[in-house]
C-alpha cells in the first residue's frame, strides 16, 4: 500500500475542455478518499490521471513518493474497477481472475491459490467457469472486485462501481466494501456522484466542481462546515435552504433580513429551550437521509458564546456590503405554531417519506419554498399558517459575492 | 501551443508505437499506390511506345494530352463513361431506395432476400457480363425470346450490333450488379432511424406521405450520400463489364475511358499516351472524390471518442 | 387501397428475388443442358442435364489452373492485408497520436483511386523486376484495393470494442502488445473473419490487373481465363456457362456461410456518420 498524492495536476483535453484544475490532494496511506461531484465536474479524469490513463497536463503524480506522471498503467501496480465492469467476455471468471497475476508472471500455484482465496472471499466458487455473459449484474460485479483483490496493488481505484447495481444491492456492497477496506488497511481512491455513498464510506470526501477541488474534509465536517455554498448546496439530502439577506448591525451583534424571515445572530428570539417546541425537541430529530450528529441537540447551549462571536464577526464583515446567504438545512429547522420564530408562512405541499415528511413552506418575498424536514407524527394541512425556527448552531453563512463560508 | 511543448513520455510513448503499428501497412499503400501514381505523371510527359523502343523515351511535355483533347475517340470514350455513370447510377439510386423501403415494410423471407441481394453482388464482374451476354444472345438468349414473344424486339434481334441497343444490356447488367447493394446500403439507414420518430410524427398529424419526406429522406440523406458517391466513382471506372460484355463495339460505340486507356496501354502499347489518359481518369476521379470528402470526409473520418 | 399498400412492399421484395436469382439461376441450368439445346427456344426447366461440360472444362481446359492462381493470389492478398492492416488499424482506432484524421482521409483516398491510373507505372516496374506474369507480380498490385479495405473495415469493427476494456488489462499490468494480443485480437475474431472473407471475394474477383499483368494461361486468375475463353468456330456457351458457376461456386458459398457477417460489415463501413 502507498500514499498517492496529486501536486498540481491539470488537464486540458484536446478540444481545450479543462478538466481538472490545479487539483492537489494528499491521500495517505491505507484512506479511502471519496471523489464526489455532479456530473462532468471532473472526477473520473482525476481518477483516471491516477491510474494513468489519462495524461496529465500540468503537474505531477506521485504514488509512495516515487513520481508516475510518465509511468504507463501496467507498471503503476494499481488495480482499478470499472463502473461498467469491463470483464473480459472471451474469459471464464476464473481467467479473469487470475488475469492480473499472470500479467505479472506469478506462478502456477500462486495464481491457483489467490484466485481461490479471493473466490471464496467473494463467494465466486460456483461461478468459476462461467463466462461474463452467464453472471448476474452483482456477481459481475463482484468478479470485477476480485479481479482487484486478486494481488496486492499499491492502491485501489473505484469509478462508480456501485452505479448499475439495484438500490438494495448496492447498500449491502457499499458496506462490504467498507468492511473490505477496513480488512485490508488499502489506499483507495473512490469516485461517485452519490453523496450519500460519499458520506457513508470516505475517511475523508473530496467534492469537486468544474475540474477544481471544492473542500477535502472528513465526511462530518464537509456536512457541517461546507467551505462554500456549493458543497453546501451539494452534500445533504434534502439540499439545504438558502436566504439571501440583508444585514444590519445592532446593538448586540447582526440582524438577517429576507422577505418574511429575521434573524437576529446575537442572541436569537428569546432563545427557546429545545424542550418547548412542540413536536418534539432536536434531538428528537433522527435524520435517515442525511447523517445528523446525535449530540446535536445539547450543543444548542454550549454553542451560543461561539455563536456570539461569529455574529460579531459576520456584522463587521457582511455589513460592509450589506448582503449576506443564510443557509439552513431542512433538518435544523422546527416547525412551531404560534409563538416566536424566525420565519413565518403558510405549508404549499407536504412529502411524506414514511418515518418523516419534508415540508414545503410559502414565504412572502421569497420565490422559491423552503423546505422543511418533520417528525412525521407532526400533522401538517396545506395553507396552515406555521413558523419556522432554526437551530443557532447550525446556520451557515457565505459570501453574497463568492459564496465562500463566513467564519470568525 | 503550451500544451504542445509539455508532450509527457507516456504519450510520446504511446505515439511512438502508433507509428510503428502504422507505417508497415502506409508504406505499403504508398508504395504500390502513390509512387506509381507519380510514375504515371512522369510517363505521361514523355513519347514512350513499347513497340518502338528505338525511339528511347524523349521527354515531350504535355504533347500526350494534347494529343488526347484533340481526338475525337478520347471525347466520345469520356461522353460514353459519364452518360453510363448518371444513367446507371440514377437507376440505381432510385430503385434501390424503393427496394429498401420495400425491404424494411416487409417481414417475411428476409435470408432468400439476403442471398437475392448479395449473390449478384458477390459473383464476379467478369462472370455478371457473360451472364447477361448469354441471355441477350440472338440465339440462345432467353432475354431475346422473351423479348420477342412480347413483340419488343423482332425475333432474332442482335443487340450486340447496333450503337445504342449494345449499352442496353450494359446498363441492365450493372443495375443487376449493384442496385441489391445500393438497397442493402440505404435499408441500413433506414433500420438507423429511431422509429420512435414516426410515432411522433403520426401523434403529430404527419401522413406517410409527409413522414417520408419530413423524416425518412432528411435521416436518410447521409446513407443516400455514400451510395451516391460510392456508386458514381465506381461506375465511371467501369471496366470488367464491358471489356467482357461488347469489347467497347461495336466499333468504339460502347467503349468507355479506361477500355480506351487500357488498350492505348496494354494493346498499342503507346505507354506515355496511355499514362496521359490514366492521369484524366484519376484527375477526374480526384475532383468527384474531394467533392465526397467534403461533403462526407468530416463524419466518415471524424474520431468517435 | 389499404390492402394494396400493404401488398406492395411484398410484391416489390418477391421481384427482387426473383429478379437476383433468376440469371444465376439460368446460368447453372444452362451449364447442364447438352450444347445442342442450348440454342433451341429457351425453357425454364431443364431437360435432360448433363456434366459434359464440366467435364471438357476440367480436361481440355485444365480449369483447375486458373482456380489454383485465383486462390493463391486472393489467399496471399488476404493473409498479408488482414495481418498487417490490423495493426494500423488498431492504432487508428485506438492509440492517440497526431495526424490521425489525415491518415483516415489518406486511406479513403486510396481506396476511391482508378485502378487504371496506375496500370501503366506497375507495369514497367514489374516488368523491370521480372515479376509480370507472377503471383508476387499480382499479389502486390492487389494490396492497393485490399489494404485500404481491411484498415477501413477494420478500423470500424476495433472502434466498437469496448474502450474499457483495454484500460481494464492496462491496469491489470498488460502492457499495449500484450492487450493487443490478449484481449483484442480474440474479441475482434469476428470483425477479421468478415474483413478476410470481403478482402478474399474482391481479390477473387478482380479483373484489370490480373489482365494487365499475367501473360498466358498458366498464370491466368479465374475472371481472366473466363473472359478469354475463345471456341473454335463459335462461342463454347456451355463450357463459359459452367466456369461462371465454378468461378462463383467459393464466392456463392462464402455468401451463404456468412451472409449476416457480410451485410455487416459492408453497411458498417459505409453507413456512419
Ligand atoms: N476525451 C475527452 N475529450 C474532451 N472532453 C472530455 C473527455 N472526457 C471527458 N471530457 C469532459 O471533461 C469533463 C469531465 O469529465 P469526467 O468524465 O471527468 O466527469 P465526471 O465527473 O466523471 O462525470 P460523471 O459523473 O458524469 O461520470 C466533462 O465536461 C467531459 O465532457
Ligand atoms: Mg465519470
Amino acid at each position: 500500500m502507498a500514499a498517492i498524492t496529486l501536486d498540481r495536476v491539470g488537464k486540458t483535453y484536446p478540444n481545450g475542455h479543462v478538466a481538472a484544475w490545479e487539483l492537489c490532494l494528499e491521500i495517505a496511506d491505507g484512506e479511502l478518499v471519496v471523489l464526489v461531484g455532479p456530473s462532468g465536474s471532473g472526477k473520473s479524469t482525476a481518477l483516471r490521471m491516477v491510474a494513468g490513463l489519462e495524461t496529465p497536463t500540468s503537474g505531477r503524480i506521485l504514488i509512495g513518493g516515487d513520481d508516475v506522471t510518465d509511468t504507463p498503467p501496467q507498471d503503476r501496480d494499481l488495480a482499478m474497477v470499472f463502473q461498467s465492469y469491463a470483464l473480459y467476455p472471451h474469459k471464464t471468471v476464473r481467467e479473469n481472475l487470475a488475469f492480473p497475476l499472470r500479467m505479472r508472471r506469478a506462478p502456477r500455484m500462486r495464481i491457483d491459490e489467490r484466485v481461490a482465496a479471493v473466490a471464496d472471499a467473494l463467494g465466486l466458487r460456483p461461478l468459476l467457469d462461467r463466462k461474463p455473459a452467464q453472471l448476474s449484474g452483482g456477481q459481475r460485479q463482484r468478479v470485477a472486485l476480485g479481479r482487484a483483490m486478486v494481488r496486492e496493488p499499491r492502491a485501489f481505484l473505484f469509478d462508480e462501481p456501485l452505479s448499475n447495481l439495484d438500490p438494495a444491492l448496492r447498500v449491502h456492497t457499499r458496506a462490504e466494501l467498507a468492511l473490505l477496506h477496513r480488512r485490508l488497511a488499502a489506499t483507495m481512491l473512490y469516485v461517485t456522484h452519490d453523496q450519500e455513498e460519499a458520506m457513508t464510506l470516505g475517511d475523508r470526501i473530496v467534492v469537486m466542481r468544474d475540474g477544481a477541488i471544492q473542500q477535502a474534509a472528513p465526511p462530518l465536517d464537509v456536512y457541517l462546515a461546507p467551505a462554500n455554498r456549493f458543497v453546501a448546496a451539494f452534500i445533504g439530502s434534502p439540499a439545504m435552504n438558502f436566504f439571501d439577506c440583508a444585514v444590519t448591525a445592532d446593538a448586540t451583534g447582526a440582524r438577517l433580513v429576507c422577505g418574511a424571515l429575521g434573524v437576529s445572530l446575537a442572541t436569537g428570539p428569546d432563545a427557546p429551550e429545545p424542550a418547548d417546541v412542540p413536536g418534539g425537541g432536536f434531538a428528537a430529530q433522527p435524520g435517515p437521509a442525511g447523517p445528523v450528529s446525535p449530540a446535536a441537540g445539547t450543543a444548542v447551549h454550549a454553542a451560543e458564546p461561539a455563536d456570539r462571536a461569529t455574529a460579531a464577526a459576520v456584522a463587521a464583515r457582511a455589513t460592509r456590503r450589506g448582503r449576506v446567504v443564510l443557509g439552513v438545512r431542512p433538518h435544523d429547522i422546527v416547525l412551531v405554531g404560534e409563538g416566536p420564530a424566525d420565519a413565518r408562512g403558510e405549508v404549499a405541499v407536504v412529502e411524506p417519506l414514511g418515518a418523516e415528511q419534508i415540508v414545503h413552506v410559502r414565504m412572502a418575498g421569497l420565490d422559491e419554498t423552503v423546505r422543511v424536514v418533520a417528525p412525521a407524527e407532526r400533522r401538517v394541512t396545506p395553507d396552515e399558517p406555521v413558523g419556522l425556527r432554526f437551530r443557532r448552531d447550525r446556520l451557515h453563512l457565505f459570501d453574497a459575492e463568492t459564496g465562500a463560508r463566513l467564519e470568525a | 501551443m503550451r500544451r504542445r511543448e509539455r508532450r509527457s513520455g507516456a504519450e510520446r510513448r504511446e505515439a511512438r508505437l502508433a507509428w510503428a503499428f502504422v507505417l508497415p501497412a502506409l508504406g505499403v499503400v504508398a508504395l504500390v499506390a502513390f509512387v506509381p501514381l507519380v510514375g504515371t505523371f512522369w510517363e505521361s510527359l514523355h513519347l514512350h511506345d513499347l513497340r518502338m523502343p528505338w525511339l528511347g523515351r524523349p521527354f515531350v511535355g504535355l504533347a500526350n494530352y494534347a494529343e488526347a483533347l484533340g481526338d475525337a475517340r478520347f471525347w466520345s470514350a469520356l461522353a460514353h463513361t459519364a452518360a453510363f455513370t448518371v444513367v446507371s447510377v440514377a437507376i440505381e439510386l432510385s430503385l434501390g431506395l424503393a427496394l429498401a423501403l420495400a425491404l424494411n415494410a416487409a417481414y417475411r423471407g428476409r435470408g432468400l432476400v439476403r442471398l437475392a441481394v448479395l449473390l449478384p453482388w458477390a459473383i464476379p464482374t467478369v462472370v455478371c457480363a457473360l451472364l447477361w451476354r448469354f441471355m441477350f444472345d440472338s440465339e440462345s438468349g432467353v432475354a431475346n425470346a422473351i423479348l420477342a414473344a412480347v413483340g419488343v424486339v423482332p425475333r432474332g434481334f442482335v443487340w450486340f450490333i447496333r450503337p445504342l441497343a449494345a449499352w442496353v444490356p450494359i446498363v441492365l447488367a450493372d443495375v443487376w450488379k449493384t442496385t441489391p447493394f445500393v438497397a442493402l446500403l440505404l435499408l441500413a439507414g433506414l433500420q438507423n432511424i429511431d422509429p420512435a420518430l414516426y410515432e411522433a410524427a403520426m401523434m403529430d398529424g404527419a401522413r406517410a406521405g409527409r413522414r417520408f419526406t419530413e423524416i425518412t429522406l432528411p435521416l436518410l440523406q447521409p446513407a443516400i450520400l455514400v451510395a451516391l458517391i460510392f456508386r458514381t466513382l465506381d461506375a465511371f471506372r467501369v471496366f470488367d463489364l464491358i471489356y467482357v460484355l461488347t469489347g467497347g463495339g461495336p466499333g468504339t460505340s460502347t467503349e468507355p475511358i479506361s477500355l480506351l486507356t487500357f488498350n492505348a496501354l496494354l494493346q498499342d502499347l503507346r505507354f506515355g499516351y496511355g499514362s496521359a489518359l490514366s492521369m484524366i481518369v484519376f484527375l477526374v476521379t480526384f475532383l468527384l472524390a474531394l467533392g465526397y470528402i467534403r461533403v462526407l470526409g468530416a463524419s466518415l473520418t471524424g474520431e468517435e471518442r | 387501397m389499404r390492402r394494396a399498400v400493404r401488398w406492395v412492399p411484398a410484391l416489390a421484395v418477391a421481384a427482387l428475388v426473383v429478379a437476383g436469382l433468376f440469371p444465376i439461376y439460368w446460368a447453372a441450368v444452362s451449364s447442364v443442358t447438352p450444347e445442342s439445346r442450348l440454342f433451341q427456344t429457351p425453357s425454364l426447366v431443364p431437360g435432360r442435364l448433363v456434366a459434359d461440360h464440366y467435364r471438357a472444362l476440367f480436361e481440355q481446359r485444365n480449369f483447375w489452373i486458373p482456380i489454383r492462381n485465383s486462390l493463391v493470389v486472393a489467399g496471399a492478398t488476404t493473409l498479408f492485408s488482414v495481418s498487417v492492416g490490423a495493426l494500423c488499424a488498431y492504432a487508428l482506432a485506438r492509440l492517440r497520436f497526431r495526424g490521425k484524421p489525415l491518415i483516415l482521409a489518406f486511406v479513403l483516398a486510396v481506396s476511391m483511386f482508378p485502378q487504371i491510373a496506375i496500370v501503366s507505372p506497375l507495369f514497367i516496374v514489374l516488368r523491370r523486376l521480372h515479376l509480370i506474369n507472377t503471383y508476387p507480380g499480382l499479389v502486390l498490385p492487389y494490396l492497393t484495393f485490399a489494404m485500404p479495405l481491411t484498415i477501413w473495415l477494420l478500423v470500424g469493427f476495433f472502434r466498437q470494442l469496448p474502450a474499457e476494456l483495454e484500460e481494464a488489462a492496462m491496469m491489470d499490468g498488460a502492457g499495449r502488445l500484450r492487450t493487443f494480443r490478449e484481449i483484442i485480437l480474440p474479441l475482434s475474431l469476428p470483425g477479421l473473419a468478415t474483413t478476410a472473407i470481403l478482402t478474399f471475394l474482391y481479390s477473387w474477383n478482380e479483373f484489370l490487373f490480373a489482365l494487365s499483368f499475367t501473360l498466358g494461361p498458366e498464370r491466368y486468375t479465374v475472371p481472366v481465363a473466363i473472359a478469354l475463353f475463345r471456341g473454335q468456330y463459335q462461342v463454347p456457351w456451355g463450357q463459359i456457362l459452367a466456369a461462371a458457376v465454378v468461378a462463383t461456386a467459393p464466392v456463392a458459398l462464402l455468401v451463404l456461410a456468412f451472409q449476416r457477417r457480410i451485410v455487416q460489415g459492408l453497411t458498417a463501413g459505409a453507413v456512419k456518420g
